[in-house]
């Protein structure tokens, strides 16, 4: 159980940190990580599960004030 | 028959062959192929789930329901996912590889993260949160890719490799 613990953290600080990364590349070029990624390989994009939403978020509902 | 072929996603098709491609170098059940195929189920209920989702974004009375079972299904579909591998692994009393337990991982990863960012955007609502759950996914997404067909294709090399000495 306490390797499921540890390798559950590696995963979590690996994909974070993949994000980070990803967030630094972001503030340098206006084109996302993933896009870079997919122009220099774009067969493992293509072949790449769609879960989770793919990133993509949705709208903020509006609060009744705003309305 | 090459119109059903047609019809059916790129992706499919290759998940498809690669596990069955798999199954016959090994020509034993697996963790692995256990986990593949609970990826595969994984992979057709969030397409679905997103796709309905998506459907309802238009519909104003359901934004909010949308936008709290958006986080909640893929976190929850993703806990229970790892819990399914975690208890099948126990009752059959077989040791998941070291690939399977990096998938799960992942997938215990995605959970926390879809939960931590639904609590983050409903309080602080930051911009790198944003990004890393934005960019954090498709990059998981192409990490289980890249782990479900290496270890296929380590598999495959490993059985010619075996077959070739056997010669």
């Amino acid at each position: 159980m306490k390797k499921g613990i540890k390798l559950a953290l590696f995963s979590a600080i690996t994909v974070l940190s993949g994000s980070t990364v990803a967030s630094e590349a972001e503030k340098v070029s206006s084109t996302s990580f993933i896009d870079e990624v997919c122009a220099f390989a774009p067969l493992v994009c293509m072949v790449s599960t769609h879960e989770n939403g793919g990133g993509f978020e949705p709208e903020k509902p509006k609060s009744k004030k705003e309305d | 028959m090459a119109e059903v072929l047609n019809s059916i996603p790129m992706p499919t098709l290759l998940y498809t062959a690669a596990l069955a491609i798999y199954l016959f170098c090994v020509k034993k059940f697996t963790s692995f192929s256990f986990v593949f195929v609970a990826i595969f189920a994984l992979n057709a209920v969030h397409l679905g789930v997103e796709y309905l989702f998506v459907s309802l974004f238009n519909t104003p009375q359901l934004a909010s329901f949308t936008y709290y079972a958006w986080y909640l299904t893929f976190g929850l579909t993703d806990f229970i996912f790892v819990g399914m591998i975690l208890f099948w692994s126990k009752q059959t009393n077989i040791q998941l590889e070291i690939v399977s337990k990096a998938l799960i991982g992942i997938y215990f990863s995605l959970g926390v993260l879809q939960i931590v960012r639904l609590v983050e955007r409903l309080t602080i609502d930051s911009e790198l949160m944003a990004i890393i759950y934005r960019e954090g996914i498709p990059f998981a997404n192409i990490v289980i890719a890249i782990l479900l067909f290496g270890y296929v294709f380590k598999t495959v090399i490993e059985s010619v490799v075996s077959n070739f000495r056997a010669l």
